[in-house]
């Protein structure tokens, strides 16, 4: 069970979607895959069949691009998937008329591949943001498990 | 006439629209009718119309809202009445109620009420005769043949007997609660004496009626026996003229002490009083109300003390009488649903009554703690029973810690000293044990497979659930040490051998498995209770004087050299008889540890329970046995010395046994979540002391923990529980003498290292989102706020020039991974931890380092979350927790200052050092950044809510001259939000609020009006508020006085808009005779009062205000 020595430069750029985690070092807040999706756990909780049983873990999260629900229970000593999730920033640029946006890095490159979101109150603020032209529209890019989604907008300014 | 008829007719077809199923009438049509009766109740001058109402009306519910006008009516205009429309009312009322038949019980109910009310307020105003007329009414009633008449005097005594037994309704009858008190100091020495001797009358011809009892005479006798308990629960001890909120304090006391005035003598103190409820009990205890309400009554008397005894001969006498009728009670089995009943009347009377007048019934006292044993045995089977049934009903349980407190009363109080009661405690506590065991040692119920769902994080285990029952068992386990501990010490070393067996056989997961863990489970529990007393908070724990006396006792068959012998070899059975009997026992507890350790090592499978059961006992007996301070004892034990001491060598080794154990529970139960924190927190406690921790520092199993943690095998622990272990750790080091520099390079450079490598790794920069990488970042943080938790004044210094520069990196990590709430969280943790643990130890300039330092946190918290909208679902969560951390560190910050902990800053900047942060800088930007996320929904949540607005007030109490000088766009923000505590909250925050206004009031008064205009513009729309809240709503009694202190200096500060105010709210009334009612009171409330906000006037103002608002509020507020 010894760890080992903390090393930055092991993690390869690009690694996988998923990696293995025991059980009981998940925590609440954090991810898991749970029916093969991506979720964020949001209870986590730990019973015990009879007084002199092992632990099991009971997790329930919500998918990260979907909102939906998923339950989980499983003995705290197996293995479970966790997604490497990234949640990066983007400058806005544009927002075209079929419903395309415009985003661009901390280091100036830029990409138009994702959509406007599906959630009505944050395209609709995204838009009214994006029309107000003053400072710097930042939109949250949530990415794992090779599905991407717009989370979260708001004005620098 | 004609006008009522028509109203009537009306409110009838609302009440039928109104009380229509769901699917006749439309939402609006219900909320049509029921603006019908609201409208009602604001009725004025109702009283002809309530007549119709109730006559004419044959709608039961029409009937209830014309009573409830009644009521209101009587309370808001009763200043307005002449004696002959009272008199005429009070006997309409009672003529209503005798005369009508076929009343539903909810209109009789509300209109005894009114009856009581004006009774109440007739008494109140001087008519001394209206209680002693009614009394003559109601017992001719009581008295009569018809059930009906019986039941409404009833009613109407119990009603009166709550108007009368309570004053924390004064506002809702509109008195003062002076005038409430008055009444009731009168109305108990005068007139409930007569109703209680009425009750003892009835309830007397009750207990001769032959059973069975008929049905109606069942209710009567229940009825008179609720008054009966409802006189004796009664609160006598409350005659003191109290500040409001006391007056609340003691009347929601549930059953106070009997403690009636020497005019109670001749009612109470006589034989039969007692004999007729004992009686009573016998003859209805399988009725489950009668039962419940004769046991309540003999409790009661059981508590009967004060001056009412007018000597020790009176008080010794009825305490016979007393001791007869429970030694009676207690000697049949009792009955299930009043089991906490009678548990509580030997509990009471055995509290209650002296100890040395109950010691002169010295017969009488042998034979009931002989009764009281054998009812604890059998309480203690019963609940074991129970357990075993997983009922949710816990009587008996209950029964059990009821009992086992008096018990444990009686094991203390010296006061018994003539009583022998180590026979009855040995009793005792072998049934408890056996109890708990599985046969053929003990009793235990056979449970069939334990396949029960356990949710770890909502039920209480054992140790904390049965810890009161343990902590009397272990104490009179202490009582008779010679009987107990080698019994318990014989049953633990049969079961591990027992366990040894099951492992070797690999019968684990089994039956018999699961039997003997629970009990090893449980003789660890009462081994660990039997050699302490328990953690008492803020004392010292120290070897129980009862087992250094009982080790020396044995001192003469001890040989010492055999004993150290033994506990060399914690493996091996000890079958030596000159091992002294408590480190034997230990010694069995090290034993099975021992096994435990080599069976996980040997990856089989244990029992997680027995685990944390036996880190359970470590915990407790490790701080108080091992390595001892001599100097804290008079006396101690020669072996125990030779065992555990300071200087003996197996002291030693026992330590390094223990950190050992330990360890191999942090590698090897690396799932089980709780007992891997219990081991972390053991650990912390055990480091946590000078000797124990400088000897721990030499142990190899440290070494071995230092280098594991180094290199990160404990990143999957919970931060609680590294944060634990870190601390642990970082504390032990604090202990050495020499070579601490060394210690803490070896456990600290590693993480310095590894945040500098953060600093300059590229890869860290490409890569720093994947998951293993944040997980490694994570530990980081987390093992840094360990190192802060364990700042002390012996290391602050070197640990202080490591955690510095640290700060400003923790602080990056912040920023990089604003868009992880888990990594933001931890990053607010180091700082929380700095606020809480270091700030007080720093230097001035290092101070300052840190106030910018935790200003750039918040500075950076801010620019990502401000204005910020997002789809994850927890980040709402996750931001009222962060700002929940962020104030908790200002107000720690705060607090430090306000204590005069930390260096001054601010005049330090002024002597010389420029650009230096000070305390009220950091709270004042700190506001400045938190403010804009601080939304109205955010606050809903009660603990930020609270948190804030008495950070909010603390901040304006200590800076209010440098708040004035604020950007006017931050005072608007912070008062607006000061106007939202006024109103929206409860009433701890609206409190807090109203002193922010009062304080800002006073200081404007003070400076004669040199503050800002805007600061003027905000404070002075609070008058208007406060005078608006004060009148028309029904305000919170725990905010009236604040209100008022509030309102006094905003008064002072702008006399000429509070004399606006006051016109506009006068002329705003319709009615001629409330305008004159309102102005008379405003006149009332500022006449005797200068307008100059000093403590005299203030408090002449504070009177003036309580008696205005209940004056105002009758008439004004329509509740």
């Amino acid at each position: 069970m010894e760890g080992e020595e903390v090393d930055f430069n092991s993690a390869v750029s690009g690694a996988s979607e998923t990696y293995p985690m025991q059980c009981s070092a998940l925590r609440k807040n954090g991810f898991v895959m749970l029916k093969s999706r991506p979720c964020k756990i949001v209870e986590m909780t730990t019973s015990k069949t009879g007084k002199h049983g092992h632990a099991k873990v009971h997790l329930v999260g919500i998918d990260i691009f979907n909102s939906k629900k998923y339950e989980d229970l499983c003995p705290s000593t197996h293995n479970i998937d966790v997604p490497n999730v990234n949640r990066n920033d983007f400058q806005l640029i544009d927002i075209s008329d079929d419903g395309f946006v415009s985003l661009m890095d901390d280091k100036g490159e830029i990409r138009d591949d994702l959509r406007i979101p599906a959630d009505e109150e944050l395209a609709k603020k995204m838009r009214e943001e994006f029309e107000k032209g003053e400072g710097t529209v930042i939109i949250t890019v949530l990415s794992a498990v090779k599905e991407e989604a717009i989370i979260a907008c708001k004005n620098t300014n | 006439m004609n006008g009522s008829h028509q109203a009537m007719q009306e409110l009838e077809n609302a009440a039928r629209t109104f009380l229509a199923p769901a699917n006749l009438v439309s939402s609006e049509q219900r909320h049509a009718a029921e603006h019908v009766f609201l409208q009602l109740q604001k009725t004025k001058q109702p009283f002809d119309l309530c007549k119709v109402l109730l006559e004419e009306s044959q709608v039961q519910y029409v009937q209830f809202q014309a009573a409830s006008l009644l009521k209101s009516a009587v309370i808001r205009e009763w200043k307005d009445l002449s004696q002959e429309q009272i008199i005429g009312l009070r006997n309409y009322l009672l003529r209503y109620l005798t005369s009508r038949e076929n009343m539903e019980n909810f209109v009789r109910e509300q209109m005894v009420l009114v009856l009581a009310i004006t009774i109440k307020r007739q008494f109140v105003d001087g008519d001394k005769d209206v209680v002693t007329n009614i009394l003559n009414d109601l017992s001719q009633l009581i008295m009569s043949d018809e059930k009906r008449l019986q039941v409404l005097g009833c009613s109407v005594m119990t009603a009166l007997l709550i108007e009368f037994a309570s004053s924390t309704r004064a506002s809702d009858v509109g008195l003062v609660w002076e005038a409430h008190l008055k009444a009731k100091k009168l109305f108990e020495t005068t007139h409930l004496p007569r109703i209680f001797e009425f009750c003892l009358h009835v309830l007397n011809e009750a207990s001769t009626i032959q059973q069975p009892v008929s049905v109606d005479a069942m209710y009567l006798i229940g009825k008179f026996l609720s008054l009966a308990e409802q006189i004796l629960s009664w609160n006598f001890q409350f005659t003191m003229m109290l500040p409001r909120k006391l007056v609340n304090l003691f009347e929601t006391q549930i059953c106070p002490v009997l403690r009636p005035g020497f005019a109670w003598r001749g009612t109470l103190l006589k034989k039969e009083v007692p004999q007729l409820f004992f009686k009573l009990y016998d003859m209805f205890q399988e009725h489950e109300a009668l039962g419940h309400s004769a046991i309540l009554c003999i409790n009661q008397l059981c508590t009967l003390n004060g001056s009412v005894f007018h000597n020790r001969v009176d008080h010794k006498e009825y305490i016979g009488w007393i001791f007869e009728g429970v030694l009676e009670l207690i000697s049949r089995t009792p009955v299930r649903a009043h089991v906490v009943g009678v548990t509580e009347a030997v509990a009471k009377l055995l509290m209650f009554q002296p100890t040395t007048t109950v010691a002169q019934h010295i017969d009488e006292l042998n034979s009931l703690l002989q009764r009281i044993t054998a009812l604890t045995c059998h309480l203690i089977e019963m609940a074991s029973q129970e357990e075993a049934s997983l009922a949710d009903d816990t009587a008996y349980s209950d029964s059990l810690d009821q009992i086992l407190s008096t018990w444990s009363a009686i094991c203390s109080d010296i006061a018994y000293g003539p009583v022998q009661v180590e026979e009855y405690i040995t009793q005792i506590f072998t049934v408890y044990l056996r109890a708990h065991l599985a046969p053929p040692d003990g009793v235990k119920p056979e449970q069939q497979t334990d396949d029960r769902e356990i949710q770890e994080d909502t039920e209480e285990d054992d140790r904390v659930k049965y810890k009161n029952q343990l902590n009397v068992i272990g104490l009179m386990g202490r009582r008779a040490l010679s009987l107990t501990v080698p019994m318990v010490t014989q049953l633990l070393e049969a079961r591990t051998v027992a366990l040894q067996g099951l492992l070797e056989q690999n019968l684990v997961g089994t039956y018999q498995f699961n039997q003997v863990s629970e009990d090893l489970h449980w003789l660890i529990m009462i081994a660990g209770h039997l050699l302490s007393t328990g953690l008492i908070k803020g004392e010292t724990n120290l070897i129980p004087s009862s087992i250094t006396t009982y080790c020396r006792s044995q001192e003469e068959k001890v040989n010492v050299d055999n004993t150290l012998l033994a506990l060399s070899q914690p493996s091996q059975l000890v079958t030596d008889a000159s091992v002294d009997p408590v480190v034997r026992l230990v010694l069995a507890i090290l034993r099975l540890c021992l096994m435990e350790s080599r069976a996980l090592e040997a990856r089989l499978q244990c029992s997680p329970e027995v685990g944390r059961s036996l880190v359970w006992f470590l915990k407790l007996w490790t701080p108080v046995y091992l390595l001892p301070d001599e100097n804290q004892y008079t006396e101690l034990s020669k072996v125990l010395i030779a065992c555990f001491g300071r200087d003996s060598e197996a002291g030693h080794w026992v330590l390094e046994f223990v950190l050992n154990k330990l360890k191999t529970n942090l590698v090897s139960w690396s799932s089980e979540a709780a007992l891997l924190s219990d081991t972390c927190q053991c650990l912390m406690i055990l480091l946590n002391s000078m000797e124990r921790g400088s000897r721990a520092i030499k142990c190899p199993s440290i070494f071995e923990l230092v280098r594991l943690e180094c290199c990160g095998t404990f990143q999957n622990l919970s931060t609680a529980a590294k944060r634990d272990l870190v601390k642990g750790l970082v504390l032990a080091g604090s202990m050495l003498k020499e070579d601490k520099a060394q210690y803490f390079e070896q456990l600290l450079q590693p993480l310095q290292e590894a945040f500098t490598q953060l600093k300059t790794n590229a890869a860290f920069r490409r890569d720093y989102a994947q998951e293993s990488v944040r997980r490694n970042v994570l530990d980081l943080i987390e093992r840094l706020t360990g190192v802060v938790d364990g700042v002390t004044a012996s290391n602050s210094e070197l640990l202080i020039r490591f955690v510095l520069p640290l700060l400003p990196e923790v602080g990056a990590l912040l920023e990089l991974y604003h868009n992880y709430s888990d990594m933001v969280s931890a990053c607010i943790q180091v700082f929380l931890s700095v606020a809480c643990n270091m700030v007080s130890y720093l230097r001035k300039n290092d101070c300052s380092i840190v106030y910018s330092c935790i200003l750039d946190i918040m500075k950076s918290y801010a620019t990502h979350q401000t204005g910020k909208l997002t789809i994850d679902p927890s980040a709402e969560e996750a931001q009222y927790k962060d700002l929940l951390d962020l104030l908790t560190l200002l107000g720690d910050v705060l607090l430090k200052e306000v204590m005069g902990f930390l260096p001054d800053v601010a005049r330090e900047a002024e002597d010389n050092l420029p650009n230096q942060v000070s305390v009220c800088d950091l709270a004042f930007q700190g506001l400045n950044f938190l403010l804009p996320i601080m939304t109205t929904e955010l606050l809903r949540f009660p603990s930020l809510c609270s948190k804030y607005f008495n950070f909010v007030n603390v901040v304006g109490e200590m800076y209010r001259a440098k708040m004035c000088e604020l950007p006017a766009s931050l005072l608007v923000s912070i008062f607006g939000t000061i106007r939202l505590g006024v109103t929206d909250f409860t009433p701890d925050v609206a409190n807090a609020s109203l002193d922010f206004v009062a304080g800002f009031a006073t200081n404007i008064c003070q400076s004669r009006g040199q503050v800002p205009a805007i600061v003027h513009q905000l404070v002075q729309p609070f008058l208007k508020l406060i005078l608006e809240m004060s009148l028309f709503q029904p305000l919170d009694p725990e905010i009236t006085t604040m209100a008022g202190s509030a309102l006094f200096p905003l008064m002072c500060c702008y006399p000429n808009l509070y004399k606006e105010l006051v016109e506009s709210m006068v002329s705003a009334q319709s009615d001629d005779n409330l305008k004159q009612r309102l102005a008379e009171a405003f006149s009332q409330l500022t006449e005797t009062v200068q307008m100059i906000p000093d403590r005299g006037n203030r408090l002449k103002f504070r009177n003036a205000f309580d008696a205005f608002i209940s004056r105002v509020r009758g008439f004004l507020c329509v509740k």
